[in-house]
């Protein structure tokens, strides 16, 4: 793809108006419906990420070890007496003979707007205490039920997208970036480049990550403070990933390098940096993105694993991974589905991403304007 | 071909004059050979000639044929019983080889197998065995006493790589040894050992088979998985037929096996039978669910479900009460321990900071919330079950958040800043870090219901999972804790936890391999065990492990916390069955038979 | 090509040499070695633990262990295992068949699913085809391995239509060689479908999207234009060049042809190597480790070199070895 001369004055078409590619990419973007709604979900989604304590009725580390697997509250339409009323209510809930939770009628609450809720901070700078939506008081509200020790999964999963939204984003852009000026680098030089810096791949992906990770799990200090423990934790997915994705990159590009627009590109004197990163790369977008959003539910789920070997978010700070790890269990998927919840939401993240990376090559394409 | 042949039940000639001709189905005349594996009775000529004589009569009743079917959770490591070091090999290797005697996990009460009976010298040092007679290895070769002497210079072989060397020796000295003819055998040990019958469960294995790898100096190879099963000649109920790598073990009947049931006739009453390697949990229930195999231990979370289904299953869940093990939070109390700031040390080291702990800890909320409600809190090392030695009178420390501020207030630790956090007289927040093996939910929701516990009474406690590796080299290694959850299995003599509760012991968790014992109380547990080694009179070793218990009781070294109840189902055609939280489910195989 | 064939072949022991070093001193880093797990056994003494390390070569120091190793190895010996006592390459071979079969039949099924569903998608772009087999992908690509393992399972047991796990019926000594043959088919299925399920959505959605790329360039519409059918234009000329990251992934895949996915043998009981090397890593048993980073590595690069080899031959826009 080559680069497009500087818009002129005026069009051929005498539209009135130039365009930079900028301009033009977004309005291409505009008009693919699906891809801007994936992009709403993605904002939604990073909000919800942002905002997740206001969102949330209770404190992730709430445990009510009554409650273990309390279903998700009922919420019902009609006040006491049958009548429908604007303002839903909550149902409690009880255990009938067979000791299993069934709503419980007589016993609810109303759901307030702007309820008065646990302290926290909006923003982690102003302190709150108002949240969404809640029950006032001790009245159990669990939009999404319980886990295995009574804490909300709802609020756990809203701030769980904190960590999982983040470790995604971040691991992938670090991957990707190391990846593709690898594997662009060495597919465009070849030869002696190409053989070190594929080389240098094998050898990576070959390390042991298992052991890697013990290794550091035993070596680090266990006074670590959580953050650089999520750092290190990205730090480690992306160094173990982006070899992989190097390879593949390298293998388009030395099919692209012999086209004619890079001939050219050389011949006319452009930097080495500039071809691979605006002529060679490109070409490999597709797959970049595709390889994306495969990767980040791998990663989502990676760091779960981590927490196998004490190394991934301790409890109680919640991400999908964690989370789901309790599901592990055919006992939980069968009685406590909505313990399932996080891997729903992993599997919408990367619909939404997906959808939107489509549409953005889509929109990037200028074979494709319309 | 069919390797699972149905052999005819060798029988004696006594019980052939005893058996109505018109009884027995298809006895007496040979029928030739006629394979199956099916039904009772039906069976193939006997190519062997059993004497039943010297053979253990037993009241087990029951029909003879058809297969058991049961799963276990890891692959045999080795077929070698000596050099095996875990339980996935000796399980079920324990259907292949005897001991001379054995602990019956029922009564509690020392069975003979081998050994028919013994005497003892009054000093407690001599042991004279008197084997059984007439017993023949799975192959027809007699078993005599030469086959335990070889045994004994095998585990006692320094070259040869067993634990049960060490298990055995006594204050380090190995035992003495001989042959008295051809069915007594005579041990002298080195010092007199109260528990000596917890040691002599060794299995025996057969001289004639590996007395030249052994002289070799191969045994530490020998009988690997990759051997043929036709090798492994063993006294036990069953012999194993066949071993898809990996995947199952297939058994069939020892035709010599000892035991007769009621009638006289040989066991066991199955002719053979399968067990499955399924290493994970929920498969191995789905198994069970869809009629693959005769019984499963179940998990609490399970025990509801398989409870509701027991009709349209055709099994019955069982409960087999506590386990025989304890989980324990435990604090570092080691001076040697640089890593642990001295005035956390100083905490630990004092009686009322972990009894405070222990009142502050809800047992009953853990046992519904971890277990739902099938388990029991501990108060003990000794399990509840343990009907020979758990003392009950033991301080108990029921679920008191007041009782515990009071103790933690007389050692000066109160909130001064309101904040409902606790600082000691000098100023230090009341905290600590908690490490349990990570990748372990029980454990992980057992710290987090103590940390919770804990932060009702004013203490931070910040729990750290970590790789089950580097927490034993923390622990055993660099001393680099603080506080930890872990636990121990049990068994019926606590003199068997000498390491752990002795102050020179390598898993005296709190402060190991103490030059001299710290304090007076783990001097007073050090003689008690040094006494209870040496006594053989089951009465007076109870009173000293009542006077363990007790101490332990009051000081708390380690907090005992919860453990779960064993579970499980059976099938309903299995007759038989007796299962119990110390010995499982098959420990009686020889025994159990199917409608 | 020979030369670039023979110059790569050479580089190859070296390179797995250094692939050995690498990870036998991240190995030995980590705490705690095989003895860590027995010496928690309370009857142990402190003179059997050591006792015990000695004997296994634990005690010497790292370098040590690992120069001993890698001259046994350079002669294809590559030791014990700590844990059975027999030789690695014995312990690994019992159970490689079982591995390849999977690995094999897995392999088949999501490359031979997902190449004609991700070209379907391609050319239907948008339709409904097109979203719903998307759908299937971004689910399967959701999905991680145990749990569709456990669904499955479920399934089996509900329904009674598969065996729960495991390569053979527990009667399988008592069938006819046909029968037995079959028997191990049924089992195949549920742990074929698994983890074919798991990679055939990412090598659908990898298809379609360097299909899509491909078919927008200009001698597509080139070749539309001169007339070729719509099938040549798509598998000949679209297919052959979309094909060159897919090559690569293939590459990959052969690699991991024999480490097997452990997960998912211990979840269905497939008696494979996936599972031996998870319990090895898991309890320090660490010839067996070496033995199958050996094993892998030397996979991997292989696989790299015929993707390579691939990517020549089916693109001759390629040069390999050129600068």
């Amino acid at each position: 793809m080559s680069e497009l001369p500087a818009p002129q004055e005026e069009t051929l078409e005498g539209s009135g108006k130039s365009q930079t590619p900028g301009q033009l990419a977004w309005g291409q973007l505009r008009r693919n419906r699906v891809a801007m709604a994936a992009g709403i979900v993605v904002c939604l989604l990073y909000l919800m990420a942002i905002f997740g304590e206001f969102i949330s009725p209770y404190p992730v580390a709430d445990i009510r070890p009554a409650l273990y697997h309390h279903p998700p509250t009922p919420i019902v339409w009609h006040d006491a007496a049958g009548h429908f009323s604007l303002q839903p209510y909550a149902l409690g809930m009880k255990k009938d003979a067979k000791d299993e939770y069934v709503p419980d009628p007589t016993v609810r609450a109303p759901i307030r707007l702007f309820n008065t809720g646990f302290a926290y901070k909006l923003l982690w700078i102003v302190p709150l205490r108002i949240h969404l939506f809640g029950t006032s008081g001790d009245f159990p509200f669990f939009p999404l039920g319980t886990d295995h020790l009574g804490r909300d999964v709802f609020s756990r999963l809203v701030v769980g997208s904190q960590v999982s939204l983040s470790i995604g984003l971040v691991a992938i852009a670090i991957t990707f970036s190391i990846g593709l000026l690898v594997g662009g680098a060495a597919g465009f030089y070849g030869g002696r480049v190409d053989n070190v810096l594929m080389r240098l791949c094998e050898v990576l992906q070959s390390i042991p990550s298992f052991y890697l990770l013990i290794a550091l799990a035993g070596i680090l200090p266990t006074k670590i403070p959580p953050a650089v423990t999520f750092l290190m934790i990205i730090g480690i997915l992306s160094f173990v990933g982006w070899a992989g994705l190097a390879r593949v990159i390298r293998g388009i590009t030395l099919s692209v390098r012999e086209r004619e627009y890079v001939e050219a590109a050389r011949a006319l004197g452009v930097s080495d940096f500039k071809i691979i990163v605006r002529h060679l790369l490109p070409s490999t977008f597709t797959i970049a993105i595709v390889n994306a959003t495969l990767a980040i539910p791998g990663f989502i789920l990676a760091e779960a694993g981590l927490s196998f070997l004490g190394l991934g978010i301790r409890d109680p700070v919640p991400s999908w991974g964690n989370m789901l790890n309790e599901a592990r269990d055919l006992e939980v998927l069968t009685r406590a589905t909505w313990i399932l919840a996080p891997g729903f939401l992993i599997f919408i993240t990367v619909i939404a991403f997906n959808t939107l990376g489509d549409g953005l090559r889509d929109a990037l394409d200028p074979k494709l304007r319309r | 071909m069919s390797s699972i042949v149905a052999t005819r039940l060798g029988r004696s000639r006594i019980a052939l004059l005893l058996l109505p001709l018109l009884m027995a189905g298809c006895t007496g005349k040979s029928d030739g050979g006629n394979a199956s594996n099916g039904g009772g009775g039906g069976g193939a000529t006997p190519s062997v000639k059993v004497d039943t004589a010297g053979m253990l009569k037993t009241d087990a009743t029951g029909k003879f044929g058809g297969r058991f079917t049961d799963a276990t959770n890891a692959e045999p490591k080795t077929f070698n019983f000596i050099i095996s070091k875990e339980t996935s090999s000796s399980i079920p290797l324990s259907q292949v080889f005897d001991g001379l005697i054995s602990r019956n996990p029922k009564t509690l009460a020392i069975d003979p197998d081998l050994a028919e009976s013994w005497t003892t010298s009054p000093d407690g040092k001599t042991w004279t065995f008197k084997l059984r007679q007439g017993i023949k290895w799975s192959d027809g070769q007699p078993f005599s006493a030469d086959d335990v002497v070889f045994t004994l210079s095998v585990i006692f072989d320094e070259k040869v790589d067993t634990t049960l060397r060490d298990v055995m020796k006594i204050n380090g000295k190995p035992w003495a040894y001989k042959k008295i003819d051809d069915s007594t055998v005579q041990i002298d040990l080195p010092e007199p050992l109260g528990v000596f019958f917890e040691v002599a469960q060794f299995p025996i294995l057969p001289k004639h088979k590996l007395e030249s790898a052994w002289k070799a100096g191969k045994f530490n190879s020998t009988w690997g998985v990759d051997t043929n099963p036709a090798e492994l000649v063993g006294t036990g109920p069953f012999t194993l037929a066949g071993y898809r790598v990996g995947e199952s073990l297939t058994f069939k009947r020892n035709p010599y096996y000892w035991r007769l049931d009621a009638s006289g006739k040989q066991l066991p009453f199955f002719d053979g039978g399968v067990t499955q390697v399924v290493p994970d949990l929920n498969t191995v229930i789905l198994k069970f669910k869809s009629k693959e195999t005769d019984y499963v231990a179940l998990r609490p979370e399970d025990w509801k479900g398989m409870q509701a289904d027991e009709a349209s299953g055709g099994y019955k869940t069982v409960d087999n009460g506590p386990t025989w093990g304890f989980t324990y939070l435990g604090f570092n109390q080691n001076a040697r321990a640089t890593a642990v700031p001295d005035y956390k040390r100083a905490w630990f080291s004092k009686k009322e900071f972990r009894q405070a702990v222990s009142y502050a800890i809800d047992r009953d909320a853990m046992v519904q919330t971890v277990f739902r409600g099938l388990g029991v809190p501990l108060w003990s090392p000794v399990s509840t079950a343990n009907t020979a030695f758990y003392d009950p009178n033991v301080k108990k420390y029921p679920h008191n958040p007041a009782m515990a501020k009071q103790l933690l207030a007389g050692l000066g630790m109160t909130d001064k800043s309101g904040t409902g956090m606790l600082v000691d007289s000098a100023g230090h927040p009341v905290e600590f870090t908690l490490f349990a093996a990570s990748g372990n939910n029980i454990s992980a929701a057992i710290c987090t219901l103590i940390q919770d516990n804990l932060k009702q009474v004013g203490i931070k406690v910040d729990v750290t999972p970590m790789q089950f590796n580097a927490l034993v080299t923390k622990i055993n290694g660099s001393f680099d804790w603080e506080a930890v959850v872990l636990g121990f299995t049990g068994g019926v003599e606590p003199y068997t936890g000498k390491s752990i509760w002795t102050s020179p012991g390598r898993m005296h968790v709190w402060n190991p391999q103490e030059a001299t014992p710290a304090t007076p109380w783990e001097a007073d547990i050090d003689k008690i065990f040094a006494a209870a080694g040496k006594e053989t009179d089951t009465a007076k070793r109870k009173v000293l492990y009542n006077q363990f218990q007790e101490i332990v009781g009051e000081q708390q070294p380690i907090i005992f916390l919860v453990t779960a109840k064993s579970l499980g189902a059976i099938r309903n055609r299995m007759v038989g069955m007796k299962p119990n939280a110390l010995g499982g489910f098959r420990w009686n195989m020889y025994e159990i038979s199917a409608q | 090509m020979i030369r670039f064939l023979l110059k790569r072949l050479l580089n190859m022991l070296p390179l797995v040499i250094g692939i050995s070093f690498i990870s036998f001193a991240i190995l030995r880093l980590a705490p705690g070695d095989f003895v860590t797990t027995l010496s928690q056994d309370p009857n142990l003494s402190k003179e059997a633990v050591a006792q015990m390390r000695a004997e296994y070569g634990l005690d010497k120091p790292w370098l040590v262990q690992y120069f001993l190793w890698l001259f046994n190895a350079l002669r294809l010996n590559f030791g014990y295992s700590l844990a059975y006592h027999i030789p690695v390459v014995t312990l690994m071979m019992q159970r490689l068949g079982n591995t390849l079969l999977l690995s094999i039949c897995a392999l088949a099924f999501s490359w031979g699913v997902a190449i004609p569903l991700g070209v379907c998608a391609a050319v239907r772009r948008n339709t409904w085809i097109d979203r719903f087999v998307s759908l299937f992908a971004f689910a399967g690509i959701s999905t991680p391995g145990f749990f569709l393992a456990l669904l499955l399972l479920l399934f089996a047991q509900k329904t009674g239509w598969f065996p729960i796990g495991g390569m053979h019926s527990s009667d399988a000594d008592l069938m006819s060689p046909s029968e037995r043959l079959w028997d191990v088919a049924r089992h195949l299925m549920l742990p074929t479908l698994v983890l074919g399920i798991g990679g055939c959505a990412g090598i659908m959605r990898q298809m379609r999207g360097s299909l899509l790329d491909t078919l927008r360039e200009n001698y597509i519409t080139a070749s539309r234009a001169r007339g070729l059918s719509e099938r040549v234009v798509i598998w000949k000329h679209g297919f052959r060049n979309a094909i060159n990251p897919l090559i690569t992934i293939f590459g990959f895949s052969l690699a991991g042809l024999l480490s097997g996915a452990a997960l998912v043998e211990n979840v269905m009981s497939w008696p494979g190597l996936g599972r031996l090397i998870l319990e090895a890593v898991q309890s320090g048993d660490q010839y067996v480790v070496m033995g199958s980073f050996v094993m892998s590595a030397t996979l991997l690069l292989l696989g790299n070199l015929f993707s390579d080899v691939l990517l020549a031959v089916t693109d001759p826009r390629i040069k390999l070895g050129r600068g």
